[in-house]
């Protein structure tokens, strides 16, 4: 028969429903016999049935469904009114890739004109870099860096506080999507990047 | 199996397949679907937001933040979850971007401030003031828990949700929900203890009320 310290190790996995019929035959035979773990099992037991029933705590005031879908009618419609006045917003992203790729067709004329800083010719700092020597090869990958990493923050949604989960998440945590072509649609910070490295 | 736990299909709540019509009449436009939505979920996501921060009007905020993302989003939802999964996950975070603001504001996170107004309300008190009393302990020791260990606990006690279900609510491993849930039947049973060892009939109090 197992011991009170196996029996202590059991009993998350009994409450959790995932012991197995022979660990729970194990567990129950030394139930019976140790009335110190039996309280222990018991008082977890009354525990989690007043956590289960206990009807406490705020509850929804009259008109709280009412005053979501009025939330959401306005919501609706500040949106629509938004669209109506950025008529081309859905463009601003392909402008913004645009301009980067334009960008990186200067990038030849990219020098170091102090040691740690890559200076565009019109004095645009780029970001730190360790060495004074560039190669043009470190020079555009620290360039395509930036871009991207500049792109990227300008993205709606990035903000890792937004609680919207933006797609339920699998087992593995990895966020799924219904839709099978969910996965072939690119972001513009993608479609950069292959913009790029072709 | 012994004790309770709430069912996530016990009767009243919405099986799989009437939550899948209404999402997709609340797709559509139509305003009936989503009311049904909010009328079959909103107690329980009062019930799990107000264990997590404390205070009401804050509660019905959150609440309501909290449906209005999901409506809003409502085109990225994967039918093969549950809507509430979808909405206590939407709900978790804003509770915890809630308690962030707070504790950058106070300087202090508000964990185990117990409303015993709240516990020793009409509704709680069930058989008898010894009763009360230990239900109160259960839940003051409830409050005591950090935010995701109570939100942990509500979950599989309150929403009967396996720990599988909590960590894609929580958006955790499996491993982690069952050591949270671990380390808050730890506290629980630290609490208590002392208080049954006296006279452990009065376990059968906790039982009886609950």
């Amino acid at each position: 028969m197992i011991e009170c310290r196996q029996a202590n190790n059991l009993i998350d996995a009994y409450l959790n429903e995932e012991l197995s019929a022979s660990w729970t035959a194990e567990l129950h035979a030394h139930l019976i016999a140790c009335p110190r773990c039996s309280r222990e099992l018991a008082l977890l037991d009354a525990c989690g049935d007043v956590i289960a029933t206990d009807r406490i705590g705020p509850v929804p005031s009259d008109g709280f469904a009412d005053r979501v879908l009025a939330a959401s009618r306005e919501m609706l419609a500040q949106g629509a009114r938004a669209r109506r006045r950025r008529p081309f917003s859905a463009w601003a992203g392909a402008g913004l890739a645009a301009a980067a790729v334009l960008a990186l067709m200067a990038l030849p004329l990219a020098t170091v004109e102090r040691p740690g800083t890559l200076i565009l010719r019109e004095q645009v700092s780029i970001g730190e870099v360790d060495s004074a020597e560039l190669p043009k090869e470190v020079a555009q990958k620290a360039m395509l860096e930036y871009m991207v990493e500049t792109i990227r923050t300008l993205q709606p949604y990035a903000d890792e506080s937004d609680p919207t989960p933006t797609l339920p998440m699998s087992e593995s945590g990895v966020p799924e999507s219904g839709d099978p072509d969910a996965a072939s649609i690119q972001t513009p910070v993608e479609e950069l990047r292959q913009i790029l490295e072709r | 199996m012994s004790g309770t736990r709430g069912q996530a299909d016990s009767p009243g709540r919405l099986s799989h397949a009437e939550e899948r019509v209404l999402i997709e009449r609340a797709l559509n436009g139509c305003e009936e679907g989503a009311r049904r939505l909010i009328d079959a979920h909103k107690d329980r996501l009062f019930a799990f937001v107000g264990r997590i921060i404390r205070d009401h009007h804050d509660v019905e905020e959150i609440c309501q933040e909290a449906f209005l993302r999901a409506f809003a989003n409502l085109q990225t939802f994967s039918a093969e979850y549950r809507f509430s999964t979808w909405l206590f996950t939407i709900g978790y975070r804003l509770c915890l971007n809630h308690l962030r603001r707070k504790q950058a504001v106070t300087g202090e996170m508000e964990f185990s401030t117990l409303a015993s107004a709240q516990a020793d309300g009409p509704d709680q008190v069930a058989g008898s003031e010894e009763a009360a009393r230990l239900r109160a302990m259960v839940w003051e020791a409830v409050d005591e828990l950090n935010p995701t260990q109570k939100a942990t606990v509500l979950l599989f006690y309150r929403e009967g949700r396996s720990c599988q279900e909590i960590s894609e609510v929580l958006n955790m491993p499996t491993a982690t929900v069952k050591s949270h849930l671990h380390r808050a039947r730890q506290r629980l049973k630290d609490k208590l203890e002392p208080v049954i060892a006296e006279d452990w009939s009065r376990l059968d109090l906790l039982h009886r009320s609950a």
